[in-house]
C-alpha cells in the first residue's frame, strides 16, 4: 500500500472527526482536504504506524487555526451567528451536534478521538500535543458539560464535594 | 492496600469506561460501581453519550468521499502535482466570506478562463468557492442512478439509442433548451467523444437532457443534465457499479451526470470540460 492509499483509507475517520469538531457542517472538508495536503507534501516523512496519529494531529492543528481566524474575524466584523446555515440534519444528530457546541475546542477533540474515533489516551494526548493527564482532564470535563447540557447534571447527584474545580481530578465517593 | 488510601477517582470511571485501566483496579472500580449506583448512572451517562456520537456521526464515514479528497484518483493530474497551499486556502476562503461579490467574480473568471482556453480547470477551485455543503445531496445521488438507468436502457439500444440525431444538433438544442431550459450540449470532441444525439427524458424537477457520445472503439458515454429550481454548486461524487461508473455534480444550479466506462484519466478530463461548459453556458447573476 502507498502512502497516498494508506491516506486515503484514513479519509473516511477523518472526515468523521472533522465534522465533529467543526460543528454542523461547516467546512469539515475543507479541513480534511489541507490536511491531506499537507500531509502528502511530507508524505516521505510518516513512517507507516506513525500516518494515522500523523494526519489526525494536523486536522486538529488545522482545525484549531481555523477557530482562531474565525473568533478573530467575528470579534471584528460582528457577523450574525456561525457563517453558514446549519447542514440539514436528523433531530439525533442535531441534538448531539449542538451539544458538542458547549464545549471548548480542546475538550471536544480530547472526546472526539477517545469516543469517537477510538484512540487510547496515550495515543490522544500526542495527538492534540499535551501531557496525558491534561487530556484525559479535557476527556473530564468534556463528559461532564456534555451531560449538563443535554439535562444530565452531574452536580446535581448527592456528594460530599460538590465544588468540581476543573482541571484537577476529583475524588469520587 | 486500604481502601482510604486508594480511593476510585472520577479519572478511574473515565479510564474504566475507556478500558484504560489495568486489571487490579478495574476490579476494584467495578466494585466501586456496585456499592455506588449514582457513579454507576454516571458511567452509563458518559456511555450513551459516546453511542450518541458514534451513531451521529457514523453516516460521513459511509458516505462516498467527495473526489476533491480522493487522492489516489485525483480529478485533475495537477491536483497531486501542486498540492494546495492551505494559507491560500484560508486566504479564499476569509475573502468568500468577507464578500461574496469576490467569490462570484473569481469562480466566473476561473470558469471563463477555463472555458475560454480549454485549460483543464484546478479540480480545487470548486471545492474552494463551494458555496454550500451539499456533499451528499441526495438529489444528486437520485440524478446519478437516473442517469444510470438511462444509461442501461438506450445506450447499447440498436435501433434508436437517441431521439434526436447529432446530425441534427441545432434542432436537439432548441428541443432541449425549450423543455430543459439548458441549451448547452457538451462538447467532447478534444477527449475523442464523438455526440451521437440525445433525448428530453424526465427529471427530478421537470425535464432533463439525456445526451450519448461514442469513442472511435465504440464505447458510449451519457451524460445527463438537468437545470435545478436554485443555483449551487456540488463537487463531483463517483458511483462505480460493476465496470461502470457514474461521476455526478451540480455547477451553478445544473445537475450533472456522466456514466459510461472510460479510464480514470479520460473521466478527469471529461469531468473537467463538462464542468468547464456549464460554467460557461450559466454565466453567474449578479
Amino acid at each position: 500500500m502507498t502512502s497516498r492509499e494508506a491516506i486515503e483509507t484514513l479519509t473516511p475517520g477523518l472526515r468523521r472527526y472533522a465534522r465533529a469538531l467543526t460543528g454542523l457542517g461547516n467546512g469539515a472538508d475543507e479541513i480534511v482536504q489541507g490536511t491531506l495536503m499537507r500531509t502528502l507534501e511530507e508524505e516521505r516523512r510518516w513512517r507507516d504506524d506513525e500516518l494515522k496519529m500523523r494526519v489526525y494531529a494536523a486536522l486538529t492543528q488545522m482545525n484549531r487555526q481555523r477557530q482562531r481566524a474565525q473568533a478573530v474575524r467575528r470579534q471584528g466584523e460582528a457577523l450574525p451567528g456561525r457563517g453558514a446555515a446549519p447542514a440539514k440534519a436528523g433531530s439525533r444528530r442535531d441534538a448531539i451536534a449542538k451539544a458538542l457546541d458547549v464545549l471548548a475546542v480542546e475538550e471536544r477533540e480530547a472526546l472526539l478521538l477517545v469516543a469517537l474515533e477510538g484512540f487510547g489516551y496515550q495515543e490522544a494526548a500526542e495527538i492534540v500535543g499535551a501531557p496525558k493527564a491534561t487530556l484525559v482532564a479535557r476527556l473530564m470535563r468534556a463528559r461532564a458539560a456534555l451531560a449538563a447540557a443535554q439535562g444530565f447534571d452531574p452536580r446535581s447527584r448527592p456528594s460530599p464535594s460538590p465544588a468540581r474545580s476543573a482541571g484537577h481530578l476529583r475524588v469520587v465517593k | 492496600m486500604g481502601k482510604g488510601q486508594d480511593p476510585v477517582t472520577e479519572a478511574d470511571l473515565h479510564a474504566f469506561l475507556d478500558e484504560e485501566i489495568g486489571t487490579e483496579r478495574r476490579a476494584k472500580v467495578v466494585e466501586h460501581l456496585e456499592q455506588k449506583p449514582l457513579d454507576a448512572a454516571l458511567v452509563d451517562t458518559w456511555r450513551a453519550q459516546s453511542e450518541a456520537l458514534r451513531g451521529a456521526f457514523a453516516r460521513i464515514a459511509r458516505e462516498p468521499i467527495p473526489l476533491a479528497l480522493s487522492l489516489s484518483q485525483p480529478l485533475t493530474a495537477r491536483a497531486s502535482a501542486v498540492p494546495i497551499n492551505t494559507r491560500r486556502l484560508d486566504l479564499v476562503r476569509a475573502a468568500r466570506q468577507r464578500r461574496v461579490a469576490i467569490f462570484s467574480a473569481a469562480a466566473f473568471l476561473a470558469g471563463s478562463i477555463a472555458a475560454a482556453t480549454g485549460v483543464i480547470v484546478v479540480q480545487h477551485l470548486p471545492s474552494l468557492f463551494r458555496p454550500e455543503p451539499g456533499l451528499s445531496s441526495t438529489v444528486g445521488r437520485r440524478v446519478a442512478t437516473r442517469a444510470a438507468a438511462m444509461y442501461r436502457t438506450f445506450a447499447n439500444d440498436r435501433t434508436r439509442p437517441v431521439e434526436v440525431a447529432a446530425a441534427q444538433k441545432a434542432e436537439l438544442g432548441r428541443w432541449l433548451s425549450e423543455r430543459t431550459g439548458l441549451s448547452l450540449i457538451p462538447d467532447f470532441s478534444s477527449d475523442g467523444l464523438k455526440l451521437i444525439g440525445g433525448r428530453v427524458t424526465p427529471g427530478e424537477f421537470g425535464a432533463a437532457g439525456f445526451l450519448l457520445y461514442e469513442m472511435a472503439t465504440g464505447e458510449r458515454i451519457g451524460v445527463l443534465l438537468e437545470r435545478a429550481p436554485e443555483d449551487g454548486s456540488a463537487d463531483p461524487l463517483r458511483v462505480t457499479a460493476g465496470d461502470r461508473t457514474t461521476l455526478y455534480g451540480r455547477e451553478r444550479g445544473t445537475y450533472w451526470a456522466i456514466v459510461g466506462s472510460l479510464g480514470d484519466e479520460r473521466w478527469k478530463q471529461v469531468a473537467q470540460h463538462l464542468v468547464a461548459q456549464i460554467r460557461a453556458a450559466s454565466p453567474l447573476t449578479p
